[in-house]
């Protein structure tokens, strides 16, 4: 909208489910550039957002603006070629292909070539797709099944899907869920790189506050379905509320 | 890749040995290898579907019987000769194909499945009302195929050429970005969703492809048989390519082929002892359920994978 350094504006969002209100009423700004890290307690609603931006679930009021474009509704695919890549927070890959054909597919398919029937696919667009195997570090790994990967390289190669797909904005969900700390430091640096180097903007949900404060440099707190703060790391770490709420968790 | 050029050169070497056979075995044999190429590309057709993207039609035989009507009703009425009709054929049951998966894409898994049965058996009724056009359930019968058709020998080479055809055609579609897009739909459709893939046109052009295949193949049919009957609508006639599919192996390309050579054997083999010959069709695909669920080529190809080409 007006202003062009905003990727993204959410307007009063909301979504229910029956008397459940997931999302409600979140007014949210990412700027260009941003790496955000999203938290919040169990059932906050940020996968619920996450889930809503691109357009799993129709939002029941609100807009959100991507690019200065209302996409609020619009269907997934087309959302996902406006240039949003999202990750999930269960690994959800294509089991029965290669590591490096995953990353492949989802290069060919953003870009239009899913209904090409002639040209062989594995010659396609070899080099930049390897280009995203380095990135992510799974090179050696590229000619196995990724059903057979370790959990850790299934969810590094979810980013690298997400990579393929030329991204303004890369949505992850839980990135680090499930991996050792060893694997948690790989991702979060990778995560880091994909910012710095890159220059692409990143919204992430991290269960571990402490893995979010390193990495962002933004955070959003969210809680019972709305944006409960928003600030820098120490903003939030000195903010009395936020601490009643995890604190109130933890009990 | 070397590995890749062997797994070229075997289906050449393979067909050249078919052209061969053709020199050398009497009518007899040869009738029974057009009747394997023929079920073959019926079971291929599904196989792209089914094996390649998780869609379980029961309803293929809709296509196939559509086809081979199509061809019937073209010889008979206009004149026309069979190359023109089959291709005429596969042009219609595009289009049937169309409506149909338009229709029973709407739903997913078992009711599609359902879906596909409902529609085929609808095709089925028809077919076998409507006696003034189809024939009803006596079908159509002798119908003129230029004698040189009717040679079996000529015959044999027409199928070998067309079904080779179709086949390579199959194969490139499977290799190219929409037939990987199809096994990333049949892995886990709700991903190609936010790589941007629309899954519902994709999946519809699959099913149009299957159905054209499945249509060549019923068209094949009548210039070997020279009728058409309701039969090949039934629904029993959508089991035959799920089995042959499930008995070669699923998700393999050559096991389609593999599936309809076996079960044309047992059909010969053991129907010739006994009526009750699909009893043990089932019996041998409980074992192959149980013990290798990779099908019978499935299992060959997994031994011999080291030696061929990686493609799947």
């Amino acid at each position: 909208m007006a202003n062009n350094n905003n990727l993204l504006e959410i307007k009063d969002l909301k979504l229910s489910f029956g008397n459940v209100r997931a999302v409600d009423g979140v007014n949210l700004t990412v700027k260009k550039g941003d790496l955000t890290g999203v938290i919040g307690p169990n059932g906050a609603g940020k996968t619920s957002l996450f889930n809503v931006i691109t357009g799993y679930y129709p939002p029941d009021q609100g807009s959100i603006f991507f690019n200065g474009h209302e996409i609020g509704g619009s269907p997934s695919h087309k959302i996902a070629r406006s240039g949003i890549a999202r990750s999930f927070q269960i690994t959800n890959i294509f089991p029965t292909l290669t590591t490096f054909e995953n990353v492949q597919i989802a290069y060919l398919v953003i870009r239009g070539k899913s209904f090409n029937t002639v040209s062989g696919f594995r010659k396609l667009d070899r080099d930049s797709v390897e280009e995203i195997m380095e990135t992510v570090g799974l090179k050696e790994k590229a000619n196995t099944l990724a059903g057979f990967l370790s959990h850790g390289d299934q969810r590094t190669l979810e980013i690298g899907i997400t990579l393929a797909c030329k991204p303004k904005l890369l949505l992850l969900d839980e990135p680090t869920s499930g991996m050792s700390s060893w694997e948690t430091n790989m991702v979060t640096d990778l995560i880091e790189k994909i910012s710095r180097e890159m220059g692409i903007t990143i919204m992430f949900v991290e269960h571990d506050m402490k893995v979010a404060f390193s990495v962002a440099r933004n955070i959003v707190v969210m809680h019972q379905g709305q944006v409960f703060a928003q600030g820098t790391p120490e903003d939030i770490r000195s903010n009395q509320e936020v601490r009643k709420i995890y604190l109130g968790e933890e009990e | 890749m070397k590995s890749g050029k062997i797994g070229t050169f075997l289906p050449l070497l393979f067909l050249v040995f078919l052209f061969l056979l053709g020199q050398i075995l009497p009518n007899y044999y040869l009738r029974i290898i057009i009747e394997m190429a023929i079920l073959g590309l019926f079971a291929q057709s599904l196989n792209l579907i089914m094996g390649y993207g998780g869609m379980i039609s029961f309803g293929h035989a809709a296509f196939y019987g559509f086809g081979a009507y199509a061809v019937a009703i073209l010889l008979r009425d206009t004149g026309m000769s069979l190359v023109p009709a089959i291709l005429t054929g596969t042009v219609l049951t595009g289009v049937l194909g169309f409506i149909v998966g338009a229709i029973c894409l709407r739903a997913a898994k078992l009711y599609f499945a359902i879906l596909t049965m409902a529609i085929s058996q609808l095709l089925f009724v028809l077919v076998y009302q409507w006696y003034s056009f189809t024939g009803g359930d006596n079908g159509i019968h002798g119908l003129n195929v230029s004698p040189w058709m009717t040679d079996p020998q000529n015959y044999y080479y027409f199928v070998l050429a067309v079904v080779g055809l179709c086949f390579f055609a199959i194969r490139v579609i499977l290799n190219s970005p929409f037939g990987y897009t199809l096994r990333a739909l049949r892995d886990n459709a709700e991903r190609t969703v936010f790589l941007g893939a629309n899954v519902w046109s994709q999946k519809l052009i699959a099913f149009i492809f299957a159905a054209m295949f499945a249509g060549i193949a019923g068209g094949l049919y009548v210039g070997y048989d020279h009728m058409a009957y309701p039969l090949l609508v039934h629904w029993s006639k959508s089991a035959e390519p799920i089995l042959m599919v499930i008995l070669g192996g699923i998700n393999s390309f050559w096991g389609a082929l593999v599936g309809a050579v076996l079960f044309v054997i047992m059909e010969m083999v053991i129907g010739k002892i006994t009526t009750y010959w699909l009893f043990f069709l089932g019996a041998t695909i409980l074992i192959l359920v149980m013990f290798f669920p990779k099908g019978i080529w499935g299992y060959v190809e997994d031994k011999l994978a080291p030696f061929l080409s990686k493609e799947r």
